[in-house]
């Protein structure tokens, strides 16, 4: 058995703990848990996935700073890079929520859109 | 004396007299040297005055009901509330009127009492009456049922003292005093022409007096005018502050029994909070301003033994700080006196009531200062008047209305808790407030329910943009205490 | 000369519990409305909670925290919604009237129909729960720690330590790591965290962050700015272990240790608080003691999730709508609503019983398998709840037809 995890599933408070690993190209799951509890185990075993929130510089405005947000999750592995690219961002007002800041981020099919106005 | 540093320093000025030590203490003096002809400088090491022992003060006015007979200090405490109630109109600062109810709590105690109404008398304070518990208590119904005889002294009086440093200092540097923040003394020497050169950390700069006020380190300043002898004894008082919300309990300030490790006292404090005291640790640590569990569950203990009905729940702060007594005389008594090795320096050594004994106190320095020669000659154009800002939460309806005509900023509240709106923050920014704790501590913003959880930003904000600093170098009280780190995603060309 | 305006109803705080009352009261037909907001932009708390996972029961999507209040207030725009920013409400009395003041308008008077409080909490500080120690610059509270990332784009700090795993305390821990930060540990005084699992897993685990249970912040070190806290392990009593100190080095202290409902303004109008919550005593339209006087949202109680904050402000608006029609049950807080040692709190505290009411009740304790019962006309079988878990039940007009006619006492029980 290679590839051991543990994994707690989050999709409801009771956050079952089950065990997870790889036997001949199929995914086993041990430990009680429900069927909507088993597609979230599998997605978190085979490709962790976040969705990130942070936020990006505003210049000429007295608003800082725009909140902002990956519009699905993205590989958990591409968040820090995905900072990183956010960190070089500049805006200005006027912008609308929901507006694209950066298309198909870091290759993910992504799209990092402004979580508020900026007016 | 020690030889000073080959390394040239700038020359700061010189001056008739210089006072070492912006606390309440040197603060009173400065203001007192003010009102007279000549050069004065006040010099404070830290960014703003009456952060050091100052700060740890109970900030109550009292009567010699404390000083034993025939002390100097019973001697300068005497009529210490009229002395503040005067000068509270010319400097335009808050003195709220309380009496005072000391309690026996057994029958053991009521010797206690007899011996403070002794005291005061011997000092001219007549007034104090020994009460029972049936007048204790209608006169403070929530107190201990335990009380068996109360020693009841009306005209006392409570300030907040860092509003007062504050205001003394203005007054005297607007009537010449030079003040230099940030300036310690680190030696002490005597010139060829009989001037007295002080070495600091800023520069040199020469009097013919030099006023020891430093507080608690007087001792040292002791040290380098040759007076090694003159030593200090310390200890770490813990107070805790209480929600506005229960200041219905205690109207009078209340005090219980005393030792070496307690002063038992619970009173309101100037702007309506309660303050319970204070738990004594002997310290030689004059830094060690930390606050352990035990010295607040001691605190409250002794604040619930004068009224039971204080819950923790209703705390909103606690703190410490090292309180100095001269050690050279039995009874503790002040050590105001020339220096024995160095002419020209008088050395201002208080204890506990030193706050109340501060008006009185300066005069008697300057009254030392005639008697080791100097010509004291009265200005006649010293000003007594300083004008503080308005403070909009205790403003009535009618005055608030005209505070914003006045300047719309009184319309907008920063600090929720205690009311405090942009004006006066801005005011106490440009009068000299430049860290948060100056601001704090001059416009209460922060000293809340919420103790700056909402404010915090907006006093930082307002501090970067009135200073013209970046955020970053915006501190809590001073270098080496900066709120904030850095700004995120600070790459080149950002902020 | 005073110039006192007439309002039907004051909303105090433009939060996710404002917004919604107010939405709420123009739907409902209420005119004369003003909401006052004494931050510089609407929407309470939730534009410095940039994370998502708002408005999955209200919206059927996980939002971020401004997405949430955006929804609020283009709602609020559509339905003419009178906001007052940078206005800071200074006192209210029995009577309802209200005094606001804010730089552009000056102090003004109202008189109201109708208040609805909306003001959220506030962050327990450290001066209230006595850490000991020195008192440097670099503690905050997280939310405090979060308005300064999010909204100024201000580090507090780059090695950080948190106090207390509650929700807010582990999503700052995600944050700060995010932007840079090194947090050295999450310390916590139970034994399990009091936020959600998922927190857990996405603040914590996904960036190894320690959590130490059972654990405490016992004293805090640094002259002018914070070096460093000893943190020690707890037992069942929350006392110190001897021998257990460990001193962890540092620069900031965030610490997330409870939430107060903001109700200083409610004690000027004579409202009652419930210790158990803190916040008012109220009927099943959320009016408190004080007729006319409403309380929603955080300032009711501390709440989990912000739909039921808004759905709070909903009832309350209809509430308000009640009293100015002069619709209020007959028998208005007929019958008081008691729980027993079991129970941390239940809202509403008293009920009709002519209208539907929706409950919100915390266990005290940890409960597996348990029977929750109301009186005699609800029961139901939680299999898990535990005291940082909400209970809502909602109870429609028909459940109270089953009660005795002359009943003026309801229990609210949980068995395991």
């Amino acid at each position: 058995m290679s590839n051991l995890q543990e994994l707690i599933c989050i999709t409801c408070p009771k956050g079952c703990v089950t065990t997870v690993w790889k036997e001949k190209g199929d995914i086993k799951i041990e430990g009680k848990i429900c069927k909507k509890g088993k597609e979230y185990i599998k997605q978190e075993y085979i490709e962790p996935k976040r969705v990130l929130t942070s936020t990006v510089v505003v210049e000429r405005s007295p608003i800082k700073r725009l909140p902002v947000r990956t519009r699905e999750a993205i590989p958990k592995k591409k968040i820090f890079p995905a900072m990183n690219e956010l960190s070089k961002i500049r805006i200005k007002p006027p912008l609308k929520i929901g507006e694209v800041i950066i298309s198909n981020l870091l290759n993910t099919g992504v799209d990092v859109i402004a979580s508020d106005d900026l007016l | 004396m020690a030889v000073p540093e080959a390394a040239p320093r700038k020359h700061m000025g010189d001056y008739d007299v210089i006072v070492i030590g912006g606390g309440i203490i040197g603060a009173m003096i400065a203001r007192q040297l003010s009102k007279l002809k000549g050069r004065f400088a006040l010099l404070e090491k830290e960014s703003f005055g009456g952060f050091g022992v100052s700060k740890a003060s109970l900030s109550q006015i009292h009567l010699p009901d404390f000083c034993p007979p025939g002390t100097l200090k019973g001697k300068l405490v005497r009529e210490a509330p009229t002395r503040f109630k005067k000068l509270a109109a010319e400097l335009d600062v808050l003195y709220r009127e309380v009496d005072e109810l000391w309690l026996a709590l057994d029958p053991a105690q009521v010797n206690n009492l007899e011996a403070a109404r002794a005291r005061a008398e011997s000092h001219g304070a007549t007034g104090f009456e020994i009460i029972s518990p049936q007048r204790i208590h209608e006169l403070e119904p929530q107190v201990t049922p335990k009380a068996v005889a109360g020693l009841y002294a009306r005209g006392l009086g409570v300030i907040y003292t860092p509003e007062w440093n504050f205001a003394l200092i203005e007054n005297a540097v607007e009537n010449g005093v030079q003040l230099h923040l940030q300036t310690e003394v680190i030696d002490i020497a005597k010139t060829r022409d009989g001037t007295l050169r002080l070495t600091t950390g800023q520069g040199t700069l020469t009097a013919s007096y030099v006023i020891n006020a430093a507080g608690l380190y007087a001792d040292e300043i002791a040290r380098m005018a040759g007076d090694a002898h003159l030593q200090l004894s310390l200890r770490k008082g813990t107070m805790l502050i209480f929600d506005k919300s229960v200041s219905y309990a205690v109207r009078h300030m209340i005090f219980g029994s005393f030792s070496e490790s307690h002063s038992q006292n619970i009173a309101p404090t100037a702007h309506g909070n309660l303050i319970l005291g204070v738990h004594y640790v002997k310290t030689d640590n004059k830094t060690d301003s930390r606050v352990s569990r035990e010295a607040i569950q001691q605190t409250l203990k002794l604040g619930r033994e004068l009224v039971p009905a204080l819950s923790e729940k209703d705390m909103i702060t606690s703190f410490s700080g090292i309180l100095a007594q001269p050690n050279m005389s039995r009874d503790g008594d002040f050590y105001i006196a020339p220096s024995e090795n160095a002419p020209g320096v008088i050395h201002v050594m208080v204890g506990a009531p030193g706050l109340s004994a501060a008006p009185a106190t300066a005069e008697y320095v300057v009254q030392l200062l005639g008697d080791a020669g100097w010509r004291t000659e009265e200005k006649a154009n010293f000003n007594p008047r300083r004008r503080g800002w308005p403070r909009f939460e205790t403003a009535s309806i009618a005055k608030k209305k005209q505070m914003i005509g006045a300047d719309s900023k009184y319309g907008h509240v920063l600090c929720r808790c205690e009311q405090v709106t942009e004006a006066e923050i801005l005011q106490s920014i440009r009068r000299g407030a430049h860290t948060m704790d100056a601001v704090k501590h001059l416009t209460r913003a922060g000293m809340g329910r919420c103790q700056g959880g909402f404010c915090t930003p907006f006093v930082l904000k307002h501090l970067a943009d009135t200073l013209g600093i970046p955020p970053t170098r915006v501190t809590k009280s001073g270098p080496g205490s900066h709120q904030i780190l850095k700004i995120t995603k600070a790459v080149a060309g950002n902020e | 000369m005073t110039t006192i305006r007439n309002l039907d109803l004051a909303i105090i705080g433009s939060g996710p519990a404002g917004l919604a009352a107010a939405v709420k009261a123009k739907q409902l037909g209420i005119k004369d409305l003003v909401v006052f907001e004494r931050d510089e932009r609407p929407g309470g708390i939730l534009p410095q909670c940039i994370h998502n996972g708002f408005g999955l029961q209200k919206f059927k999507e996980e939002l971020t925290g401004p997405e949430y209040a955006n929804r609020y207030i283009q709602m609020a725009q559509a339905h003419s919604v009178d906001i007052e920013l940078d206005s800071t409400v200074l006192e209210i009395d029995p009577n309802r009237n209200l005094t606001a003041v804010s730089e552009y308008s000056g102090l003004r008077n109202y008189h109201c129909r109708s208040i609805i409080l909306a003001m959220g909490c506030r962050e327990r500080p450290r001066g209230a729960i006595g850490i000991p120690g020195t008192r440097p610059a670099g503690v905050f509270t997280a939310g405090q720690a979060q308005r300064l990332v999010n909204i100024e784009g201000y580090m507090p700090g780059e090695n950080i330590v948190i106090q207390g795993s509650g929700d807010v305390g582990m999503i700052m821990a995600r944050r700060l790591t995010l932007e840079g930060a090194k947090v050295k540990a999450v310390t916590e005084i139970q034994p399990y965290t009091s936020g959600l699992i998922r927190n857990e897993v996405q603040c914590l685990h996904d960036f190894d962050i320690p959590l130490m249970l059972r654990h405490t912040v016992a004293e805090i070190h640094g002259d002018k700015r914070v070096e460093g806290v000893t943190v020690v392990e707890v037992d069942t009593d929350w006392n110190p272990i001897d021998g257990t100190e460990k001193l962890i080095a540092c620069d900031t202290l965030l610490l997330s240790v409870g939430l107060i409902p903001e109700n200083e303004l409610s004690k000027l109008a004579g409202v009652s608080l419930d210790p158990q919550t803190g916040g008012a005593y109220v009927n099943e339209v959320l009016e408190t003691r004080v007729p006319g006087i409403f309380s929603c949202g955080n300032v009711l109680h501390v709440n989990d999730y912000v739909d039921e904050v808004s759905n709070q402000g909903e009832i309350a608006a209809r509430g308000a709508f009640y009293r100015i029609k002069n619709r209020m049950p007959a028998r208005e807080m007929r019958i008081s609503i008691a729980g027993d040692q079991t129970v941390g709190q239940v809202v509403p505290q008293t009920i009709s019983g002519e209208l539907p009411v929706t409950f919100y009740i915390r266990v005290k304790r940890p409960m597996q398998k348990m029977a929750l019962r109301i009186g005699e006309i609800f029961e139901k079988k939680i299999p898990y709840a535990r005291p940082s878990e909400m209970i809502q039940v909602r109870l429609s007009k028909k459940s109270f037809s089953q009660m005795e006619p002359s009943t003026t006492r309801l229990k609210v029980s949980c068995e395991d």
